[in-house]
């Protein structure tokens, strides 16, 4: 219960920090993927989480706080969550650095595609979204800012946590 | 089975999904309002702190960018400047002609043609030839007498080239142009003195010349006839003995100061 607690807190803390830089970056034409960072080391380290498919929390509060419509990036982290798995359990099997970053790298590139298919569905059949982003200019940034957070984050994992195994072993 | 595709985590998929379904179902119908409330309420004072936070970090790095901004306007505004300078420098040279323009329209010479060219060299020794930049491809003859945009009268084509001719200054000392005193209408040949000045020779000794007199040269077909003053009289010279008396002429016009002038045609 308590890791929950733990869990639930960062989270909030995680959407904050994503509502309120983002405020900073978008002037600036860049996207952070916070909830997404965490969905995808989530996702690398659920061998040894149980619970981390707890990580959606975050991309749940997230979608559900900016207003748009629900349910998009909650799906997009979802699926994102469950390719990388099988990815890291049938192609990326050696337990290191660059296998991470690939994996995160691809992660967050299923996820935006998935992403996008979804808005424009949506947009398609039922509300129609405005896009505030323009995919091509901006996507390369918000790509390379995931890229250095999800490596950020990997290195720190790999660092702290003794033992850690994210692949299956051969 | 392996691990990855244990019935367990299918199973987990599958409900995780269900209920991700049932969440959009549930924002659609509006229901997920009451929680976005409740969540926002618990998130403000974060968000608070996050705010204060965000403020004090990008303030720091906002410095840096408006310094890079400042550096980059601080070198369009150069640029600007330097733009605005050249046009400033162009118009100032425009309204300059255009005056100069304007004080020759009051000086018509019997429909005489008058054109206007630019001095572009001058001797090395003062007050002996001008270099102006139109030749005969623009009509200008040798003989073709030259005036300021004040009609006075400065000099005489010498040599016509294709775009290019020599004005001979009257200070020149090979220059020679008969004259008349303006009041005493005594008569004499202007000449230069070796670029120094100008003098009223060959004036007759019975003629009574009077000082600040205005010394017309002598019109002739160039002009339209009519006579062009040069300047005045400022000392008048006798010798004993002499048939003949000149006087030193004070030019209207300083010649060194010439920029443009105009051809009687």
């Amino acid at each position: 219960m308590i890791n929950f607690l733990y869990f639930l807190f960062f989270s909030f803390l995680a959407v904050i920090g994503q509502l309120t830089l983002v405020g900073y970056f978008d002037q600036k034409n860049i996207f952070l993927d916070f909830p997404l960072v965490l969905v995808l080391a989530a996702a690398l380290t659920w061998r040894q989480v149980k619970i981390s498919w707890l990580a959606l929390l975050p991309v749940f509060l997230f979608d559900l706080l900016i207003s748009r419509v629900f349910g998009i990036i909650t799906l997009s982290a979802w699926f994102s969550f469950w390719f990388i798995r099988w990815l890291a359990h049938f192609l990326f099997k050696k337990n290191e650095f660059l296998s991470l970053v690939t994996l995160g790298s691809l992660g967050f590139i299923f996820f935006n595609g998935l992403n996008f298919l979804l808005e424009k569905l949506v947009s398609f059949f039922w509300q129609s979204i405005i896009f505030q982003k323009n995919i091509w200019l901006f996507r390369p940034l918000e790509f390379l800012l995931a890229l250095v957070l999800n490596s950020f984050l990997f290195f720190i994992l790999v660092k702290i946590w003794e033992g850690l195994k994210i692949f299956k072993k051969e | 089975m392996s691990y990855g595709l244990r019935k367990s985590s299918f199973f987990v998929f599958i409900v995780a999904t269900i209920i991700i379904l049932l969440l959009i179902f549930f924002a659609i119908q509006g229901w997920l309002s009451p929680l976005k409330n409740i969540l926002w309420q618990i998130l403000k004072p974060l968000a608070k702190a996050f705010f204060w936070l965000e403020q004090k970090i990008f303030k720091a790095i906002n410095v840096f960018t408006a310094l890079k901004d400042l550096i980059k306007e601080n070198n369009n505004l150069r640029q600007e400047n330097l733009s605005l300078w050249q046009q400033v420098a162009s118009l100032k040279e425009a309204e300059r002609e255009n005056k100069l323009l304007r004080q020759r329209l009051l000086f018509e010479n019997d429909g005489k043609k008058t054109l206007m060219v630019k001095v572009i060299g001058a001797s090395q020794q003062a007050g002996q030839y001008l270099l102006v930049d139109k030749g005969f491809i623009n009509g200008l003859n040798k003989g073709d007498w030259v005036v300021s945009a004040d009609n006075f009268l400065i000099g005489y084509l010498d040599e016509v080239e294709e775009q290019v001719s020599k004005v001979i200054l009257l200070s020149n000392s090979d220059s020679a142009i008969n004259a008349v005193t303006q009041d005493s209408r005594a008569s004499g040949i202007i000449k230069g003195r070796h670029g120094l000045g100008l003098a009223l020779e060959m004036i007759p000794i019975n003629k009574e010349l009077q000082l600040g007199e205005t010394v017309l040269a002598l019109g002739k077909e160039a002009s339209g006839g009519k006579n062009l003053a040069v300047g005045k009289v400022k000392e008048i010279i006798e010798k004993e003995n002499e048939l003949f008396k000149s006087a030193l002429i004070e030019p209207a016009i300083d010649w060194s100061a010439l920029e443009e002038v105009f051809i009687l045609k």
